[in-house]
């Protein structure tokens, strides 16, 4: 039977179809149109600033390998917006310009070692380039030799091409390396990076472009399983490459669990294959399209969405092990899966059988489901809805938030004594250690909603006291508190060009959860789903 | 190729489409400037560069859902536009069912441009995906939190 939701829906799609504004006229293209935002960051410009800041250098290892002393700051409470000080760090290097160079089609290696190499390696041909596209096109060419050196195998010439010191290990954009291997060579490190689930096979493509604090990057792009992938790299002058391809295979869950000191790693590989990596253990759980997947570190829950007989939403829950042993399903949304003596007992939500009426709220049905003999007693509920908002409780180790959700996303959060762990600040999405005496905040990039910022906070939930500060440069993919860590997914930079695959990750980053710190950087294409 | 259409006939066969898709994205009153950016950039580029696209239909459809994307994330304008999104008429008419105008405020322009694709353009998942370049399963998975964003707004 035809879904109502779905006929209302596209009775939507067509009135705002019907409300589309003609289109500009073709003459009035030929001079640049009204800038959507921010004009000196944006629109067709930006591939011709792009171009110029990749040649002068000085460009790359801001992108993707930023050193985190400017970004956060700790111990100091902020309430209102800082300034985004990458940005303007990334933005104020540009005009430092210096002869432009490029290098010229050779076939040839760097010639210069990698292990005895203090300055960055200049190929043997350099050719001055003509225009800026020609320039920008030079430093997409360098990272297209360098990942065929690395794809071919010749890892000696692919580590020329990162102009690597000896003490390549406190490089920012070759550390995480060192969760590969213990190799003291730069070539053998890249070996077992390769092996180790790192995306070494040649790309489909390496382009030029600019993320969205206007500094220049270099994307390059795989085709596995059937999705597009993200690499993202950059190159300093003279001739040099900063970065390392991402880890994409099962092999690379181990990595990830190194680097954030973590025993549970939970992600969907490209394909949408599900695999958890505990404590050494690593299991593959199925291929999981169109289904909603998260994970507590002890299960993993997978939402199906369904509809019933009369076309109402219902959804369903799975919860497995961590091995990928189905324990419980359930109809509705399970929220938390605990292990009893004789079995399992699911708190599941239901959708309410009809809406709150306008100016009220009603509970969220609420149930204790036996998850073997499917036997179901209401429960007290968690959370209320209303029109345009919602209302609810978190549970996390022994403490107990609440919650006030609007429509546009934000959640207003108190504690236990009605303290504000959030302040005043949009708060999107929260993230807890372990023992819910910390919390980590900030907006997402897959629901960005008018008051999404770049920013994550931490604060203390006993006192509400802000611990630290981070400004990112673009919006941040996902987040999560390990307790000892807080890790950020970042999506691949958006680039001037269409690529579209933006709510995938390109690498995440490990802060020291206490003070902030960034403590390593990871480029992963890995979809996560939970750390911890 | 590209080069089978110039850029103005590119423009004229396919900038009614871009409108309307554009007009899902960002609303419209941002339409216009997101079909019209597109094109100057296109033709900063120059016919050349446009030669060279394969399937340029495609090609601006992922165009504007970038150029989208990019103003989604200007602060100023978005809580300008959100603010129009969630309480001002839109051009022309007024969509009839606010909570559902309200509910597309949560998607994200991707999700967005899946859910016109689909709704109005009549395309399957591997239709979207080829001209989104991203898989059916990423596809799948965009329309089904879209969905479930929809339903939750209507239910």
């Amino acid at each position: 039977m035809s879904d109502p939701t779905d006929d209302r829906i596209r009775q939507v799609m067509h009135e705002l179809a019907d409300a589309a504004p003609p289109p500009p006229a073709w003459e009035h293209l030929q001079v640049p149109p009204l800038r959507l935002a921010d004009p000196p960051r944006r629109g067709p410009w930006l591939l011709a600033a792009a171009a110029i800041a990749l040649v002068v250098g000085i460009v790359g290892a801001a992108v993707v390998l930023r050193d985190r002393s400017d970004r956060v700051t700790t111990d100091t409470p902020v309430i209102s917006p800082t300034p985004p000080a990458t940005e303007i760090a990334t933005s104020t290097v540009a005009p430092t310009v210096v002869a432009p160079s490029v290098p010229a089609p050779a076939t040839s290696a760097p010639s210069v070692p990698s292990d005895t190499a203090e300055e960055p390696v200049v190929p043997t041909t350099i050719a001055a380039p003509t225009t800026p596209a020609a320039a920008a096109e030079g430093g997409a060419e360098l990272v297209r030799r360098y990942l065929a050196d690395l794809a071919a195998g010749r890892f000696d010439d692919a580590a020329g091409w990162l102009g690597a010191s000896n003490d390549w290990r406190s490089r920012p954009d070759l550390a995480a390396l060192t969760l590969a291997s213990d190799e003291s060579e730069l070539p053998a490190a890249l070996a077992a990076w390769c092996a180790s689930g790192a995306l070494c096979a040649e790309p489909s493509s390496v382009d030029a472009g600019t993320n969205l604090a206007g500094s220049p990057v270099v994307s390059a792009t795989y085709e596995v399983a059937g999705t597009t992938l993200t690499g993202t790299f950059a190159t300093v002058e003279p001739a040099a490459v900063r970065g390392v391809p991402p880890l994409a295979g099962a092999a690379g869950l181990a990595l990830l669990a190194s680097g954030a000191d973590v025993g549970v790693v939970v992600a969907r590989l490209p394909g949408e294959e599900l695999v958890t990596w505990n404590d050494g253990a690593l299991a593959e759980l199925g291929v999981a399209t169109a289904a909603w997947v998260w994970s507590d570190g002890t299960f993993v829950y997978r939402e199906d969405a369904n509809t019933d007989a009369d076309g109402v939403p219902q959804p369903s829950t799975t919860a497995t092990r961590l091995d990928g042993d189905v324990v419980c399903t359930v109809e509705g949304r399970m929220h938390r899966l605990r292990e009893v003596v004789d079995g399992f007992v699911a708190s599941v939500e239901r959708v309410p059988d009809a809406a709150p009426p306008i100016g009220s709220e009603q509970p969220v049905p609420n149930f204790a489901v036996d998850c073997a003999t499917g036997e179901t007693t209401a429960i007290d509920p968690i959370s209320w809805t209303r029109e345009g908002g919602s209302r609810g409780i978190t549970r996390v180790g022994d403490r107990t938030f609440t919650y006030e959700g609007d429509a546009e996303g934000n959640a207003d959060m108190t504690n236990e004594q009605g303290v504000s762990i959030d302040g005043d600040e949009y708060a999107g999405y929260h993230t807890f250690s372990p023992d819910g005496d910390r919390v980590v905040y900030g907006d997402f990039t897959g629901a960005p909603g008018p008051h999404a910022t770049a920013r994550i906070r931490s604060r203390d939930t006993t006192t509400g006291e802000l611990l630290w500060t981070i400004d990112f440069p673009e919006p941040f993919g996902s987040l999560s508190h390990t307790g000892d860590h807080v890790v950020v997914a970042h999506p691949p930079p958006l680039m001037v060009d269409p690529v579209a695959p933006w709510e995938t990750t390109s690498w995440i980053e490990i802060y020291d959860a206490e003070r902030g710190e960034l403590l390593l950087t990871v480029p992963t294409v890995l979809e996560l789903i939970y750390f911890g | 190729m590209g080069g089978q259409l110039t850029l103005e006939d590119s423009y004229r066969k396919w900038s009614d489409d871009l409108s309307r898709y554009a007009t899902a994205l960002v609303g419209p009153g941002d339409a216009g400037d997101l079909v019209g950016e597109a094109f100057s950039t296109l033709l900063a580029r120059g016919e050349v560069h446009w030669a060279t696209i394969r399937e340029p239909r495609a090609y601006l459809y992922r165009m504007v859902l970038n150029g989208a994307h990019m103003a989604h994330r200007g602060r100023q304008r978005r809580q300008r536009r959100e603010l129009r999104w969630s309480d001002g008429p839109l051009h022309g008419e007024l969509i009839t069912q606010p909570e559902v105008r309200m509910a597309l405020t949560r998607l994200s322009p991707q999700q967005r441009a899946v859910t016109f694709l689909t709704y109005w353009e009549d395309m399957t998942p591997a239709q979207v995906g080829h001209t989104l370049h991203v898989s059916e399963g990423t596809v799948k998975r965009q329309l089904a939190r879209a969905r479930t964003t929809l339903r939750q707004a209507l239910s």
